[in-house]
Parts: C-alpha cells; sequence; structure tokens
C-alpha cells in the first residue's frame, strides 16, 4: 500500500463523508484510528447531531408548512444538512438513493407534488443505511415513485409496466442480467400486476410534525395498498388478485412480493447483491471494478442479508481496493459534493436558498443547476450521468463562479456566514508571520489535499505576493492580505481542475 | 449521374408523400451514418444561425393575428378582450387576418416579405399543461408515453448528429440553456446576459471589492492550465478548463469589439438579451455557434390581458426589430433565421378576469431574409372546435422539418423519428 496512513484517512473522509481539515485528520481521526473512524461514520445514531439543525424546511417566517413548500425552501434545507451534519455518510447516502431512485419534480410535477419529493427524500435518509430490503420496500409505496412511474395507472386487465421494469433494470438486477438469465419480459410483465392497484390515495398529508429525527409517518398513509386497503376501495378493485408467475415461481404475489422474491430467489438474489455492491464501490471508490471486488462486496451483501451497515463497513475497512492508487482521487465531484464539501472544509454557513436554481436554466450562472446537478430535477429515471459529463465549459465557469462567491463571502450574519478568515487559518496554524509558502501550502492541504507540483506551486506563493501592478512585493499576513489574497487564493484552488476531484 | 445528396434525397421523398404516398418510418442509425458524410459535402447549414424565441406561458395567438373573417364570432366570444377591428394592421393583404398593433414594429419586416405566419400549430390529443406541452414542444416528441428519449431536445439530437461537439458555444442558451438545447453528444452553453447585453457569468468572474487583483488572479490561472497535471484523469477536467477560459475569451472579445449604430430599448431584459445574441453571432466566423435559444416570459394571461399582453407584444416587437436592423447593419441578416414559438394558444372565449385561460392550436412566426413572407397552413375556425379550443391542422414538427432540413442542414427524419414534410417557408 503506497500511500500513507494519513492520506488514506484524509481519503477515507472525502469518500465516506464530504472531507475533513487536516488538523482534524490529525488530532482526533488517526488518533482514534480506522476502526473507530468508521464505526463513526456508519454507526451514525450514535453520534449526536447538530441540534442547530432544523428539523423541516422553513417555509416562511421560521414555519413548516408542506403546502407552502416550494423547490428552493426545500433544496436549501438539504443543503444546509449536508453542509453541517456531524453524520456525514448519511448525507452521502441520501445523495446516493437520490441518484438511484432518481426521481424528478419535472413529472412530480400535480399540484403540491413537491411534498412528494420531501417525503422520498425523509425516507430515503431513514433507510440511508438501513436494509435494502426496508429501502425497496419503502419505494414500492413512495408517492413520489408511485407518480414517477406511473404505477398510479396500474390497473387490472391492463397493467403499466413502468415501474415493474424499472424495479429490476435499474433498483436491483441491472440491465446485463437481463441478458444473463436474470429476468425475462414475461418477467416484468407478470410482475407488473402485482402492482396494480398501488396508487396514491389524494387528499391524505402526512401531519407537520413528521420530522428526519422523529418517527416516520408510515408512507402507506398515503397510497393505497392492496390487499391492506377495504376490499371496496377502488385500490382493491384495481388490483389483480389472481397468480403471477415471475422467475418460475407462480403465486398471487403482491408488490412486496415481489421485493422479497428478488433478494431471496437466486439467481435473482446475486444478481442483485452484486448489482447495488458494485454500485456502492463505484460510488465510493471508483469506476469498473475488478470482478473480484464485486464478487467479495456482494458475498458480504447476502451474508448479511442486504444490511447496507455491514457492506460499507466492509467496504471501508476489509476492501483493499478502496485504498488503493486506482481509487484514491479518481473521481469527478458531483456540484453538489463540490459546493457541500468547499462549506465545510472553509467553516462557512452559506445562505443555501437559491444555490439550487429555482427552474432548470435559471438566470443564475452560479447555481447547481447551471452546473449540471439540480438536486429534484434529474435529468431521467437513471439519475445523473455524472464522472466527465459534469465537465462543460459553463459548468466549470458556474463552479468557478460560486466559488468566488465562496470566497468572497464577508457575511457575519447567523445562518449566512461567509467564511471567517481567522477561525480558517487558526485551524491551520498560520500566525501574522506566516510566509505566502506556508500559507500556500496550507490552503493546498486544506482544499486540494495532495500535493500540487512544485511549479504551480510557486504560482500560488507569486500570486500571493504580487501587488496590484502584478510585482512581487513583500508579503505580510495582515488583515488586508487576509481579506483580498488569501480570499483569492480559495478562490484559485477551488477553481483547480485538481480540486474538482477527489 | 453523380449519387444524390441527402437533401436531395429528402426532397424526393417529400415529392413522394407529397403525392399522397406514406413513407416508412426511415431506420435512424443506417440513415446516421451515411448521412453525415453527404452533408458535409452539401452547402445547407453553413454558417447559418437559427435563434429560437420561446414566449413562456402561452401567447394568446388570436390576440397575436386577430382573424378578421370571422370578426363577429371573434368580438362575441371576447367580449372583454377582442382587439378592436379597425385597430388590427393589415397583414399580406389578407382579407381573412391581421395583426395586432401592439407587434407594428414587426409590420415592416412582414411587408418586406420577411415574415412567416404558420397558423394553427400544433400537435394531437393537446395537453394544457405548461410544462407537458413545453415538453413536448421541447423534445418534439408528442407521445406522451415516451420518457428517456422524450426528456432529449429536438436540437440537442440534430447537435448530437450535426453540430460541433468539439465547440463550447455550438450551441448557446441565453440565460440559461433549454431542454431543446439538450441531448447526449451535444454540446451547450448557457450565457446570461446583463443590462448592456454582456456575457455576465460566462467568464472567470473575480472578487469585485478587489478589481485591481483581477489580472493576478486570471494570469495565475491561466498560468497553472499551461502546466501538465500528473493523472489522466485531472487532464481532462484541465482541457475543459481550457476550452471555458478560451471560450469565455472569445466571448468576451465578440462582446468588445461589438459596436453599433442600433439602439435597443433600454432597460429590458429580453432586448438585452438579444443585444447579446447580435454581439455574439457578428462574432461567428469564430465563434462558430448554429444555434441561439431566448425566452421571455409573461404570456400566461389568465387575468388582466388587456393591459398585460399589449406591453408583452411591444417588448418583443420592439427587441425583435432592434435586433433585425443589427444584424442588417453588421451584414448577417442574410445568415440568420428566426423562430417564435408558444406552448400553447389560448381558449377562443375569453374569461371573467379580462383574460384568457389555457388553450391548444396557435400561430408560429418565422422571421428573416431568407424566409418567404406570407401565411402557411389556414385560419383556424372559430366555431368547430373542441372543448372550446382550436383544432391544429399544421403538425409542429413539419416547422422543425423544414428548419431543419432547409436551414440548420441536416437529417429531419433522424433527428424527429419520423417524416413530417416540409412546409416551404425558406427560400
Amino acid at each position: 500500500m503506497s500511500a500513507s496512513a494519513f492520506d488514506r484517512m484524509a481519503h477515507l473522509l472525502r469518500r465516506a463523508g464530504f472531507g475533513a481539515r487536516p488538523d482534524e485528520i490529525s488530532n482526533v481521526y488517526l488518533k482514534q484510528g480506522f476502526e473507530a473512524t468508521v464505526e463513526q461514520l456508519v454507526n451514525y445514531e450514535q453520534v449526536a447531531e447538530d441540534s442547530s439543525l432544523p428539523a423541516q424546511p422553513d417555509t416562511g417566517g421560521g414555519n413548516f408548512d408542506i403546502t407552502q413548500l416550494d423547490l428552493d425552501d426545500f433544496s436549501a434545507w438539504w443543503l444546509d444538512r449536508m453542509i453541517r451534519t456531524k453524520r456525514p455518510l448519511q448525507e452521502r447516502m441520501v445523495l446516493f438513493w437520490h441518484d438511484h431512485f432518481a426521481t424528478s419534480v419535472s413529472k412530480v410535477n400535480v399540484p403540491n407534488g413537491l411534498k412528494y419529493l420531501y417525503w422520498q427524500n425523509l425516507l430515503e435518509r431513514q433507510y440511508a443505511t438501513g436494509n435494502f430490503r426496508d429501502l425497496l420496500k419503502g419505494i414500492n409505496r413512495d408517492p413520489a415513485m408511485l407518480w414517477w412511474l406511473d404505477n398510479y395507472l396500474n390497473i387490472k386487465g391492463s397493467p403499466n409496466e413502468n415501474y415493474a421494469r424499472e424495479l429490476m433494470e435499474i433498483f436491483t438486477l441491472g440491465f446485463d442480467a437481463s441478458q444473463a438469465g436474470g429476468y425475462t419480459e414475461a418477467d416484468v410483465q407478470q410482475a407488473a400486476r402485482a402492482f396494480t392497484g398501488w396508487g396514491i390515495r389524494r387528499g391524505v398529508d402526512v401531519p407537520a410534525e413528521n420530522a428526519p429525527n422523529g418517527p416516520l409517518t408510515d408512507p402507506a398513509q398515503t397510497v393505497d395498498i392492496p390487499p391492506n386497503t377495504p376490499n371496496t376501495s377502488r385500490a382493491s378493485q384495481n388490483h389483480d388478485y389472481t397468480n403471477k408467475t415471475v422467475y418460475g415461481v407462480t403465486q398471487n404475489f403482491n408488490g412486496d412480493d415481489i421485493v422479497d422474491l428478488i433478494l431471496d430467489h437466486e439467481p435473482q438474489r446475486t444478481f442483485a447483491a452484486k448489482m447495488i455492491g458494485k454500485k456502492l464501490f463505484e460510488y465510493f471508490a471508483y469506476e469498473n471494478p475488478e470482478p473480484e471486488v464485486v464478487d467479495h462486496l456482494a458475498a458480504v451483501i447476502k451474508r448479511t442479508n442486504f444490511d447496507l451497515k455491514a457492506v460499507l463497513r466492509d467496504l471501508f475497512l476489509n476492501t483493499k481496493a478502496f485504498y488503493s492508487d486506482r481509487a484514491i482521487y479518481s473521481l469527478i465531484k458531483s456540484p453538489a459534493y463540490y459546493v457541500v464539501s468547499a462549506a465545510r472544509l472553509l467553516q462557512a454557513s452559506i445562505q443555501t436558498r437559491g444555490i439550487n436554481g429555482g427552474n432548470r436554466g435559471n438566470n443564475s450562472t452560479a447555481t447547481l443547476g447551471a452546473m449540471g446537478q439540480q438536486l429534484f430535477n434529474p435529468p431521467d429515471v437513471f439519475g445523473w450521468p455524472g464522472g466527465n459529463e459534469w465537465s462543460t465549459t459553463a459548468q466549470m465557469l458556474a463552479r468557478a463562479n460560486w466559488a468566488n462567491n465562496l470566497a468572497t463571502n464577508r457575511s457575519t450574519t447567523a445562518g449566512n456566514t461567509g467564511i471567517p478568515i481567522d477561525t480558517v487559518l487558526a485551524a491551520g496554524s498560520l500566525g501574522s508571520n506566516a510566509t505566502a509558502e506556508q500559507v500556500a501550502d496550507y490552503f493546498i492541504s486544506l482544499l486540494i489535499q495532495v500535493p500540487l507540483s512544485p511549479s504551480m506551486r510557486q504560482v500560488l506563493v507569486d500570486y500571493l505576493k504580487k501587488n496590484d501592478a502584478g510585482v512581487i512585493s513583500t508579503f505580510t499576513l495582515d488583515t488586508a492580505t487576509k481579506n483580498k489574497k488569501v480570499r483569492g487564493l480559495i478562490h484559485l484552488l477551488l477553481t483547480r481542475p485538481e480540486c474538482q476531484n477527489f | 449521374m453523380s449519387k444524390p445528396t441527402r437533401r436531395e434525397f429528402i426532397k424526393t421523398s417529400m415529392g413522394a408523400m407529397g403525392a399522397g404516398l406514406t413513407l416508412p418510418v426511415l431506420n435512424r442509425t443506417a440513415m446516421g451514418t451515411t448521412l453525415v458524410k453527404q452533408i458535409a459535402d452539401d452547402a445547407v447549414g453553413q454558417g447559418n444561425i437559427l435563434v429560437i424565441v420561446e414566449l413562456a406561458g402561452g401567447n394568446d395567438g388570436l390576440n397575436t393575428i386577430v382573424p378578421l373573417q370571422q370578426y363577429d364570432i371573434y368580438a362575441s366570444l371576447r367580449t372583454r378582450i377582442a382587439i378592436a377591428k379597425d385597430q388590427v394592421l393589415p397583414l399580406f393583404g389578407s382579407t381573412t387576418m391581421g395583426l395586432t398593433p401592439n407587434l407594428s414594429a414587426l409590420k415592416p419586416l412582414a411587408d418586406a416579405g420577411k415574415m412567416a405566419v404558420i397558423q394553427a400549430v400544433h400537435y394531437p390529443t393537446p395537453n394544457l399543461s405548461h410544462d407537458s406541452s413545453r415538453t413536448i414542444y421541447y423534445s418534439g416528441i408528442p407521445d406522451p408515453s415516451v420518457s428517456a428519449i422524450g426528456r432529449t431536445g429536438w436540437i440537442g439530437r440534430h447537435s448530437a448528429l450535426f453540430g460541433n461537439a468539439s465547440n463550447s458555444l455550438d450551441t448557446v442558451g441565453i440565460g440559461g440553456v433549454s431542454p431543446t438545447l439538450y441531448a447526449s453528444g451535444a454540446t451547450v452553453s448557457g450565457i446570461g446576459a446583463d443590462a448592456q447585453g454582456n456575457a455576465a457569468g460566462y467568464q472567470f468572474s473575480t472578487d469585485p471589492q478587489f478589481a485591481g487583483d483581477r489580472n493576478n488572479q486570471v494570469a495565475a490561472a491561466r498560468a497553472m492550465d499551461a502546466l501538465t497535471s500528473s493523472k489522466p484523469y485531472i487532464d481532462f477536467v484541465e482541457t475543459t478548463e481550457t476550452a471555458a477560459f478560451n471560450s469565455s475569451d472569445l466571448v468576451a472579445q465578440a462582446t468588445a469589439a461589438y459596436t453599433s449604430t442600433v439602439t435597443y430599448p433600454a432597460n429590458e431584459s429580453f432586448a438585452a438579451g438579444l443585444k447579446l445574441i447580435a454581439k455574439l453571432a457578428t462574432a461567428t466566423p469564430t465563434l462558430g455557434t448554429r444555434v441561439y435559444y431566448i425566452s421571455l416570459g409573461g404570456f400566461d394571461t389568465h387575468a388582466n390581458q388587456v393591459t398585460d399582453q399589449p406591453l408583452l407584444h411591444q417588448r418583443v416587437a420592439a427587441g425583435l426589430k432592434a435586433f433585425y436592423d443589427d444584424l442588417v447593419a453588421h451584414g448577417i441578416a442574410d445568415k440568420t433565421l428566426i423562430m417564435i414559438w408558444s406552448e400553447f394558444g389560448r381558449r377562443v372565449a375569453d374569461n371573467a378576469s379580462d383574460g384568457s385561460d389555457h388553450g391548444t392550436a396557435n400561430n408560429l412566426y418565422v422571421l428573416g431574409n431568407k424566409v418567404k413572407g406570407g401565411v402557411y397552413g389556414s385560419d383556424p375556425s372559430l366555431t368547430d372546435l373542441t372543448a372550446g379550443n382550436l383544432k391544429f391542422k399544421v403538425d409542429f414538427r413539419q416547422v422543425y422539418s423544414t428548419i431543419i432540413q432547409d436551414w440548420l442542414g441536416g437529417d429531419p427524419v433522424a433527428v424527429l423519428s419520423g417524416n413530417f414534410g416540409n412546409l416551404g417557408f425558406i427560400l
């Protein structure tokens, strides 16, 4: 293993969270060691959450009225949570599920449909690292999903196969499985019949006290799930109670039975374990992993019966490939990750309303939308393409310009605190006699976390020393320099291509 | 005899269709490969610019092109919002319809034969939701069950097949990017315009508090880009970033080099956006942008239409007139085509709030020196309605086909997954 313990710990914290400062890595995480750190990341229920995090979005005047929810309130609430949470792996996993079960406001645009996406976000947080089976059964009856994939139109005698197909193709087995005997077109058609009648019961709202830290009101309250509904209900009348044959098994299945069948019946169980193991590894480590890595994770998943905490713990502790050179610094940050990690490392508590961009193609050129990832508006059911698709010129400029907004945010207003420059410098032990070289090195280690080439570092050192005429002059870390040059350095580093990777 | 070019082939096909034959949908993949090459030999589309103007919210087409022949019915159904007959401007010498006085600034263009009005444009099974109907126009796919492909834009698919993917300014959205321009393989940039029509945002911005330090920051960023990074995955982002710097420089140079004798309406974002397009379009040989997209909202006139719609129309007309004059002044009017559309028209009868509700078929307008001016399609009937709404007569994809085939240079069948014919409004 070529990477040092420090570099491996920094890598773990970047991937399983949104990154940590060098002083935190040395003084906290390396001291407690990898096992304790992974435990803290994975078993986050034991970590006290920041009590100042609002339990619900602010829909005006500090109140929460779900009927007044708009995309700005909602995404600001989530972004703020990602920036300040003490449980970063939980939010990283919510982002993962938001992409895995990609559901977009562009179609769930029924009146007040945003509440459906809000409930989906709560569901994904509740089961973020729970059992995959429970999560799938939650998604089965998630109103946003029932709308998004048209299951509310799926009725006896006239089945709509959209949800059953994506459940197998995207959520559990993967398209490749259909080419390798994992499922057939007939399986999709038969499984669709098991979901007939599952639809949204209109006009039923989850109570406003429903909070992410509190008990999630049973989402079944908002949906009609045969046969758990009165026989006279529309849902029951629309449900097909006759036998279905899926994967060669014939029974009167309902939707939850299909999930159990996928996760319990071979070879579907193995396909599902490999699919989710590979996808988690690709999210946390690197793309196109070796078959033996996938097989290893799939074995863990099957042994623990789809316990997500178990597979994540194994991935971060026992899977050597996670710490290999192929993994470290090989992924491109998603726009959400980019924004959250920068704000966290620089200890800013920025105004998050508006960052998401109210509409795709909104006027602001420094939003997540302009960067290509407006939350709750993935391009389609496959989620965001990611990787190199994040980097078009306009998207890179959107990142650079957001970075400039952050670097030059000097606000001290609570809830919209820009970079507290003295606090940030103190965390790096940079006093008034610090040299330009020390300042450059510290911020490279904070924001990029791998060394830059000597010539690139020199460009930054020279930048710190240059006056407005472009002439290198004496560097003193005084108030004026902090306010101008250090903030300029932060902007330059956040804009570096190296800082788009993690 | 040499092999027919792609364009000749399509024209031949259209001829066949005109004779009443239905053509099968052609194999897209097979066509795509041969096509690209043949198009490259073809002059169609070379250096041409398409400007798409979206009137978001549902422009009331009946108060844009007023149905004079059915005026009594029009006036009786629209007692609150009808435009007075003596105010309606004559158009193309037509006795059946005329132009709203609020678009009078565009009348000289119409009189000079540089404007086409296409009547009763829409699609089967109209959807009265703004989002759904927009998505249909953005994608060029009216089938609501199409999900994944339905989310790519018709210009995006054209760009992927026939555009220049290596040019980061191949297609440009002003103030953001419309889904119309998106598709895998298409290169799209969103550039915002400030009040002066300069490219706010599409540049490497620096601390506004310390303008004197800007040169240092830009120089440092570019110096680092010029150095080699150690890892291939960083190189990719670095290449993009260099392209971003270079293209933003080109945009900045274009906007800085631009001078004009034309005065645009002041303090008006739509006109400022058009001005930015003019600045970029005048530098087109360098920038290579083929399609610009700009949108103006506010047309959802459920109430107080009599006050709101005239102001919107005046903004549209004044902005576009200045833009057209600017194109003429810069000698690029022959190279620029403007298409103006809205997601639906409005209900024939007005409502009690002095406004009009969501409707269906609408008129669509095309402006430019290479437009064959006049009316296309026939006036919609105000008595033969479906649920109070106009019946459509021209499929909107026929407009797209015409533009793809005769202006952008490309294969409308491949882009639109079907043969919708050519309306012939391009010279």
